[in-house]
């Protein structure tokens, strides 16, 4: 259940972000506060890899190497409908 | 017939608690008997302060406002339905640090710009610094990171301003050592008619007959020179 959480978490924050991948290491930070949980990373890290295995989201790199993620189209669809901002 | 209008629960005129509810339902309708749905503008106030009391939940929820309406009036919420809302309440707050987190990125991007900083720079200390204040914010701790990058960039600024005083002493120094070669030519122009006048003169004095007209013109416009 906290998978789905954390899903929706990701797709709002990378939906905010308007088109801009967000760095790996920002979400992973904002999933601990959201989430209070002392996840790993290498539990972060297996979510991240989850939704990019989902095709919900991308994970690139940036000129500095550190990973960046962005939201697919699958991602902005499912992010529509399962989302639904107010 | 006329229809009342339909009032509006106060979550609704709220838009954080809007983000509250989208988060909670899903985006769908909340259920008319919902505590939220029956809690004024004060009591969704109340409640907000209260899930972020320190404490365990028990604590929190007497902190809380009663239920309103229905058979449940005046009773407090139970765990079970302020446990969701606490972490609907908690993702939106992060979701809002972190929005705001954009715009401080953006106006230090915009800032370091105006200062001529170099932009990979700025980006890495900004991405830096947003992930050390999240990292704080996470953990509840209060440091004096920010003091610090905000040094490292005042330092960048330094050094740019240094590198610009020392491109002018560079150029000054540029434009000495091309007065110092005209000195040099004008020098030598100068001693070239001292030369020629003194020749002209050493040549008057072995004439038969003397120092002529011309040659007094000649030594007069070396001299001029001179």
């Amino acid at each position: 259940m906290i998978e789905q959480d954390i899903k929706k978490f990701v797709l709002r924050r990378l939906i905010q972000k308007n088109g801009e991948p967000e760095p790996a290491g920002i979400i992973k930070l904002g999933i601990r506060s959201a989430f209070n949980a002392a996840f790993t990373e290498g539990e972060l890290d297996s979510y991240l890899q989850q939704l990019a295995d989902d095709n919900f989201v991308t994970i690139g790199r940036d000129d500095f190497g550190a990973s960046m993620i962005d939201l697919t189209a699958k991602g902005r669809n499912t992010a529509a409908r399962l989302i639904k901002l107010a | 017939m006329k229809t009342s209008p339909t009032k509006s629960a106060a979550w609704e005129e709220d838009s954080f608690w809007r983000e509250v509810v989208a988060v909670l339902t899903g985006g769908k309708k909340l259920r008319g008997e919902h505590y939220l749905q029956n809690l004024s503008g004060e009591e969704l106030e109340q409640l907000r302060s209260a899930l972020s009391a320190p404490g365990t939940l028990s604590d929190q929820q007497k902190l809380c406002p009663a239920r309103r309406g229905g058979k449940t009036d005046g009773e407090l919420p139970p765990a079970s339905l302020l446990s969701p809302i606490s972490q609907a309440v908690r993702e939106v707050t992060t979701l809002r640090a972190l929005q705001r987190q954009d715009i401080i990125s953006a106006a230090t991007k915009d800032r370091c710009g105006q200062l001529g900083i170099d932009p990979q720079l700025t980006n890495a200390v900004v991405r830096v610094v947003a992930e050390e204040a999240l990292r704080q914010q996470a953990e509840n701790q209060v440091g004096n990171f920010a003091i610090s990058a905000a040094n490292v960039l005042l330092l960048a600024e330094g050094s740019r301003t240094k590198a610009k005083q020392e491109e002018v002493k560079i150029q000054l120094r540029k434009s000495k050592l091309t007065q110092d070669d005209r000195k040099i030519v004008l020098m030598e122009k100068k001693a070239a008619a001292y030369d020629r006048a003194q020749a002209a003169l050493a040549a008057a004095k072995t004439q038969k007959g003397g120092i002529t007209p011309e040659t007094l013109t000649q030594i007069e416009r070396e001299l001029k020179l001179l």
